[in-house]
């Protein structure tokens, strides 16, 4: 399955050239030009990855990515500036940001970045799917008691139960 | 028997007239002390006042005058003296009208007519090409009876106080540039970012050591190069803050020196560092003389052959001023002519240089209430070139 990459940004060459990039990479891109479009477009399809322009004229980076984080917590952002100054970077990953990027971008290291990004997600998915479904098998709703002498045994019971060591 | 009472009458008429006398002359003397220790108190007492007034208008920061209707100065403090520069010791009275223009000032109407003159800026010119700026203040003297007498003038020195109006009004100026610089940053680096990546992008579909993937790498190469240049104009337009801190500036030296071994070591080239260590503490922005040392320190490796040689050179100027900092070397030199270029923004004499280095050392001096200055071959010297940066010690300054 390819990866969908939103790519936001108000500089339609920009945008162009980015999707023209991450295209040629294999991955699927769509295009949002601004912060608040972003947001309707997160809200409607599940992305693997946002890569979104700081300053924009309708909502900037910063607001639409705090949105962002509220309506799909598990998407990465990764900001792009262009003041290449240490602090709006840093402003940026305060902010909830996965990681930034300095116009103008070296497309090389877009390409490590965004393949990082993704691999980071992938495992971040495959860590919760496994902790759910481990959940779902020991699922203790047959044994009843909720003292905290009983809740012990049964977490003690959820580790020892996949491992063939006696007790 | 009458004639011993007749005598002794007598004998009691004079010993009552003699007590008379010793009475009369003791009372005669004890007034006269208490007359003359009162006037010894009194005296005393005057002198004490006298010798404390002398002592309030002395140790006043401005320069305290009194003149007498003439003109001629009556009595004025060391401040005074030195402020208009004049020796401590004169015979003859001075006579002020030689100093300021009367009427210009208004001085004449001071003594003419009562009317004072409030708080006026005046330059006072110390020599040909030296003046100090001076407000001036003079009222007049009048007695109770309401009769004028001359007037005092009272100078204070504005150079401190006009000295930080500069460096406020400069600090407005660079802010001034610097606020746009943010957005233009932006306004810059979008389209280059499209056009480096379609570049890539076209000299990807060729194949390596093809001209179309050769051309391709030198647009991304010359587009970081333009990205390069708005980096160093909008740190050089940026507003500096100052961060004064205590500073050994033989360690600064010393790291700074450290920071360009990598450099001379390749070029064999030598460093000579003359930095008495003993040197106190100086108040400055260590991370900006840093910078402007380095860029100093870049310039003389790059102006040296293999083999050459550098030296840096601090040393603390009189009555701790300030301190100065040389970097010298014994490379081709700089001509006269572009001597005078050199400190100006974008003046470049290197193919790949931005020509801000020695503008940022000058804004980084100025910042510091200091200067650069460049000498081309250093006095005694048959080639290379000398920088001095001058910094100002800002513990010293004090406003008044």
């Amino acid at each position: 399955m390819t990866a969908k990459i939103l790519v936001v940004d108000d500089d339609s060459s920009h945008r162009t050239m980015l999707k023209a990039v991450l295209s040629a990479e294999g991955y699927q891109v769509q295009e949002a030009d601004d912060g608040d479009t972003a947001c309707r477009a997160v809200e409607k399809y599940l992305f693997d990855l946002v890569l979104m322009d700081l300053r924009m004229k309708r909502m900037d980076g910063d607001a639409a990515q705090k949105k962002i984080a509220v309506i799909s917590p598990g998407t990465p952002v990764v900001i792009m500036t262009a003041y290449g100054s240490v602090r709006s970077a840093v402003e940026a990953l305060k902010g909830g940001a996965h990681d930034y990027l300095t116009k103008p971008i070296d497309v090389d290291e877009l390409r490590i970045l965004v393949t990082k990004t993704l691999h980071h997600r992938m495992l971040e998915e495959e860590n919760l799917n496994l902790k759910e479904r481990l959940d779902a098998r020991f699922d203790f709703g047959e044994i009843i008691g909720r003292s905290p002498s009983m809740r012990e045994l049964f977490e003690t019971l959820a580790l020892v139960a996949p491992s063939e060591a006696t007790v | 028997m009458a004639v011993y009472e007749a005598a002794r009458q007598s004998d009691l008429h004079h010993a009552m007239i003699m007590g008379g006398i010793v009475l009369a002359l003791g009372g005669g003397g004890i007034y006269f002390f208490i007359v003359l220790r009162s006037y010894y108190l009194l005296n005393r007492t005057l002198q004490e006042t006298r010798d404390y007034t002398r002592q309030v208008i002395a140790s006043m920061v401005h320069g305290v005058l009194s003149i007498d209707t003439g003109g001629r100065v009556v009595s004025c403090n060391r401040q005074a003296l030195f402020l208009l520069s004049m020796p401590a010791t004169t015979i003859d009275p001075i006579d002020l009208k030689t100093v300021f223009d009367f009427q210009e000032t208004g001085i004449a109407q001071t003594i003419d007519q009562g009317v004072p003159v409030m708080n006026r800026e005046i330059r006072y010119h110390r020599d040909q090409d030296d003046w100090l700026p001076l407000l001036l203040t003079v009222t007049p003297i009048q007695d109770e009876a309401g009769n004028r007498n001359g007037a005092v003038v009272v100078l204070r020195d504005l150079s401190e106080i006009k000295r930080l109006e500069a460096q406020v009004r400069r600090t407005e100026r660079l802010a001034a540039v610097g606020r746009p610089g943010a957005g233009v940053a932006h306004e810059i680096r979008n389209p280059l970012s499209s056009i480096r990546g379609f570049a890539y992008l076209l000299g990807r579909d060729h194949g390596k050591e093809t001209p179309q993937r050769e051309y391709a790498d030198v647009m991304v190469r010359e587009i970081d190069r333009i990205n390069h240049v708005v980096t160093d104009l909008l740190d050089f337009s940026r507003p500096m803050v100052l961060e004064p801190e205590a500073t050994m500036l033989s360690d600064l030296v010393d790291h700074v020196v450290s920071l360009v071994s990598a450099d001379t070591k390749t070029h064999g080239i030598d460093i000579h560092v003359d930095c008495p260590t003993g040197m106190p503490p100086v108040s400055l922005d260590p991370n900006q003389i840093t910078q402007a040392l380095l860029n100093l320190m870049l310039n003389a490796i790059n102006a040296v052959e293999t083999g050459g040689a550098v030296r840096i050179r601090t040393s603390v100027l009189h009555e701790g001023e300030g301190v100065e900092v040389q970097v010298e070397d014994n490379g081709h030199g700089i001509d006269p002519e572009v001597q005078e270029k050199i400190f100006e923004p974008f003046y470049t004499t290197r193919e790949r240089g931005t020509g801000l280095g020695l503008a940022m050392v000058r804004k980084i001096a100025e910042n510091h209430d200091g200067g650069v200055g460049v000498e081309s071959p250093p006095p005694g010297k048959r080639g290379g070139t000398r920088f001095t940066l001058f910094l100002r010690n800002m513990q010293t300054r004090a406003i008044p």
